[in-house]
């Protein structure tokens, strides 16, 4: 029976259609019934946003929930619904419903992007509409919107990628979870060349990831990329997301210098003075210690002053919240020309930065704040702490040798050279406090508070022509890692010498011959509790 | 074993189509032409392809070596209006869930140009689904009936069908066979069906293929293989000798004690029925099933002897 099929003959093309549904129209058919899908979806991702944007302006009825987990709510929404929204109609799934439905593969892909578009949009008109609501102008309010916006597309679009090439919600995590691993791995590699810390590294690995995970996911429906490779890729997209959002990467182009944006002032109860934290530095890379800059206003003759167990919290735009505490810091000192002088000298008129006035307080996140976000973020603060007032108590003049300069019930003041000491600039004179073992550890752990006598303590050079200059501590040994302060063994603090205010400049035998050292000791006047809270209004914050 | 198809019109031809999945090679330069307006039915064991198949047709696999033609026109250039003419339900499809069979009918109806909400209705009735059931609560039955109603409304030209009697009652199979015979036939509607549910397509198709080993062993129309072959049932006679070996182009031969049946073509069982009366008492010819021919022509245990 077997018989050749070689001239055949086909039936003319199917007949056109009586009418055909055009390709915006299934377009606009599919993203109907993504959206019916999606609804309950949709609807709790904007109970999720409303809240968070309501907690953000304070409304008490619902600012008892938890920041954190608003926070953390909106990304995570975002994410979860943008993994159901692909995997609802599955790319590379042979069994998906939409499989061998005479629907355009572009469709499925624009219509997912457009509701991602949409999940990713929604938080940034809450947050827009939320600054808005507080008299934030529209250029600060819709730059801040715009950079949540790109934020969070970074993370759907992965999202996106990852629920494409794997089959149900749980496995999905697993790519983010392999991405991590392999981050890590990279991070310790590759991190430390040269060339990886520019700055728009983060940025390139930001729209490679947004543009590349939504090619990702457009290949997958078109069937041009296999789901092998794809999870590859996707794999590799994680990573880059990982990195860039360490990075600066939410605004286009050089990011802004830091610190930018907010600007505090607390008021002393019935003092007249006024606490001002200019600027709150969150640092470019996310890490690392968060710097406050502050002075204090109205600030009394014969007084410095120091911030004392300081708390700060920065309320941001979408409604999360940080708190920060002081935890070190420099004083704020007096101006040199109230500093009392022996009988006869007179401050040097050489330019000197040694006696600031203006303090840089630096504070470590305590709690959370589990997103680093730009300080340009930032809408409200909250400020509450003692500022320590100081006065001279006493003053002494001695002549510049070593030895003991102050030697009062155990607590020895000691000048003193090492072993090489004045035989060349690059060491230079010591000076200790010493005190007994029983130093109560609590009192030294205020050091960065102004409470610690070395930090009591100003030096002053007088030299054999009464001109007076003040001294620099070049180095302070374990000042920046208060942590270790509580040992024990740790009863002495040492600190370099120099003149001039040149650092790394010892003071050779030469320079102090015929000067004489005068101490000037302060002593608390008074602590006095600041608390305010303050919004960030244009062009910095307006007491509320 | 392929039929004439000249002058035929095709609905679907696949020329030297090979596909693989990793290092297993499913298809093997499979040809196969099914006529425009038949009921085809591909038959084949487990793993032979017929999924496979099924899927590169409706284009829902790349196709990567080898040509599909749908009514002359190439897979890879199928236009959407042409694409709207084709149909395809397969067991284990994933229906959302999620809707309700109207929100169902709903979602398709816009995708095909000739849908029929008329016949959706009908069908609906006829297969006594409820409209405003969730998807996700309807039995595997009426999941298929559902879906084989999305497909039939649509007024395909050309309908994919894979196993979609696995798993259904009896029942259910005969309402879902009725449905299929009622609607796509006399529409000039073309069925490509794969399953192993011999019974019900038996009444369904008018061609039959079989697929082996990546290939289309067998495609022919059901009533010339019936014609062409026979089973002959023996009676041995008490003092006949057995023969050691039976002729090799007698098929799927089963002895038991006096007693031989063999499938073989309708010339070589007149031949026996003339030339076996010295050796057998009774010679017993009868028509063939399309179990027994797939059984014999299809599988790998063709070859089987007594």
């Amino acid at each position: 029976m077997r018989m050749s099929a070689q001239t055949v003959t086909m039936v003319p093309p199917m007949q056109a259609p009586r009418r055909a549904i055009g390709t915006l129209g299934q377009l606009r058919h599919q993203v109907a019934f993504d959206v019916l899908r999606m609804r309950w979806w949709l609807v709790a991702y904007a109970v999720v946003v409303g809240v968070a944007a309501v907690r953000a302006l304070d409304v008490p009825a619902v600012a008892v929930l938890n920041p954190v987990l608003l926070g953390l709510g909106v990304p995570l929404f975002t994410t979860v619904c943008a993994v159901v929204l692909v995997q609802g109609d599955h790319p590379t799934a042979p069994d998906a419903f939409w499989r061998g439905k005479p629907i355009a593969p572009w469709t499925q892909v624009a219509s997912k992007l457009l509701l991602l578009a949409a999940l990713v949009l929604l938080p940034a008109l809450a947050i827009a509409l939320a600054l808005g609501s507080i008299g934030t102008p529209f250029p600060t309010a819709s730059s801040l919107a715009a950079q949540s916006a790109i934020s969070l597309l970074l993370w759907a679009v992965l999202a996106l990628a990852s629920g494409a090439v794997t089959r149900d919600l749980r496995s999905a995590p697993l790519v983010v979870v392999v991405a991590l691993v392999v981050a890590y791995g990279v991070s310790a590699t590759v991190g430390g060349l040269a060339g990886f810390e520019r700055w728009w590294v983060g940025q390139v690995e930001a729209w490679a990831v947004i543009v590349g995970g939504g090619g990702l996911v457009a290949a997958l429906y078109h069937g041009v990329l296999s789901p092998r490779p794809a999870l590859a890729i996707t794999v590799l997209l994680g990573v880059a997301a990982m990195d860039a959002a360490t990075r600066e990467m939410t605004v286009w182009g050089r990011p802004p210098e830091p610190p930018t944006a907010a600007r505090a002032t607390a008021a002393a109860d019935g003092q007249p003075e006024r606490l001002v934290i200019d600027t709150v530095d969150m640092g470019r890379d996310g890490s690392g210690p968060v710097t406050l800059r502050y002075r204090v206003l109205n600030a009394r003759a014969n007084t410095r002053y120091a911030v004392q167990q300081a708390r700060i919290t920065l309320h941001y735009a979408d409604g999360a919240t940080g708190q920060l505490a002081m935890v070190a810091g420099g004083l704020l000192e007096a101006p040199a020309t109230d500093i009392p002088l022996p009988a006869g000298a007179h401050w040097s008129t050489a330019p000197s930065d040694t006696l600031p006035t203006r303090g840089e307080m630096t504070a470590f996140v305590l709690t959370r704040q589990i997103v680093r976000r730009p300080s340009s973020s930032i809408r409200r603060i909250e400020v509450r702490g003692n500022l320590r007032r100081m006065t001279v108590s006493d003053t002494l003049t001695v002549p510049w040798q070593s030895g003991d300069l102050v030697n009062a019930n155990g607590q020895r003041l000691r000048l003193f050279d090492s072993a090489s000491a004045g035989a060349d600039r690059t060491s230079g004179w010591r000076l200790r406090w010493t005190e007994p073992r029983s130093t109560v550890e609590a009192e030294r752990e205020r050091y960065g508070d102004g409470v610690n006598h070395l930090f009591n303590t100003t030096l002053v050079q007088v030299d054999r022509d009464q001109v007076a200059r003040p001294l620099r501590r070049q180095h302070v040994e374990h000042t920046s890692h208060l942590f270790i302060l509580p040992w024990t063994a740790r009863a002495q603090e040492t600190l370099w010498l120099g003149v001039g205010g040149v650092d790394g400049v010892a003071a050779m035998p030469a320079d102090v011959a015929g000067s004489r050292l005068h101490v000037v000791r302060w002593q608390t006047a008074a602590v006095v509790s600041v608390q305010a809270e303050y919004r960030v209004g244009s062009g910095g914050v307006d007491a509320r | 074993m392929q039929s004439d198809l000249t002058n035929l019109p095709l609905a679907v031809r696949a020329a030297a189509l090979t596909h693989a999945y990793g290092r297993r090679t499913v298809l093997q330069g499979l040809d196969l032409s099914v006529p425009a307006g038949a009921m085809y039915a591909l038959l084949g064991e487990n793993g032979a392809g017929k999924s496979t198949l099924l899927r590169l047709i409706a284009a829902i696999e790349p196709v990567r070596r080898g040509t599909i033609e749908l009514f002359g026109v190439s897979g890879r250039s199928l236009a959407m209006e042409q694409r709207q003419r084709l149909a395809y339900v397969a067991e284990g499809q994933q229906l959302p869930g999620w809707m309700r069979l109207s929100q169902l009918e709903g979602y398709c109806a816009p995708l095909y140009p000739t849908w029929d909400a008329a016949l959706a209705t009908r069908l609906r009735d006829r297969f006594a689904l409820d409209p405003m059931q969730r998807v996700s609560q309807m039995s595997r039955g009426q999941r298929m009936k559902a879906a084989l109603l999305c497909a039939l409304a649509s007024r395909p030209a050309l309908l994919l069908m894979d196993e979609p009697f696995t798993g259904i009652d009896v029942a259910t199979k005969d309402e879902l066979v009725r449905g299929l015979l009622d609607t796509a036939t006399g529409e000039g509607c073309t069925v490509l069906v794969c399953t192993h549910d011999i019974a019900e397509i038996e009444l369904l198709a008018d061609w039959v293929g079989f697929l082996r080993d990546g290939r289309i062993e067998v495609s022919a129309p059901l009533e010339s293989l019936r014609e062409g072959y026979k089973r002959v049932e023996l009676t041995l006679a008490a003092q006949a000798t057995v023969p050691s070996r039976w002729p090799s182009s007698w098929l799927q031969v089963q002895q038991a004690g006096h007693r031989v049946s063999a499938l073989m073509t309708h010339e070589d069982a007149h031949g026996a029925a003339r030339g076996l009366p010295r050796l057998a008492a009774q010679v017993d010819v009868h028509d063939v099933t399309l179990k027994e021919l797939y059984l014999a022509l299809g599988t790998t245990r063709r070859e089987v002897a007594a």
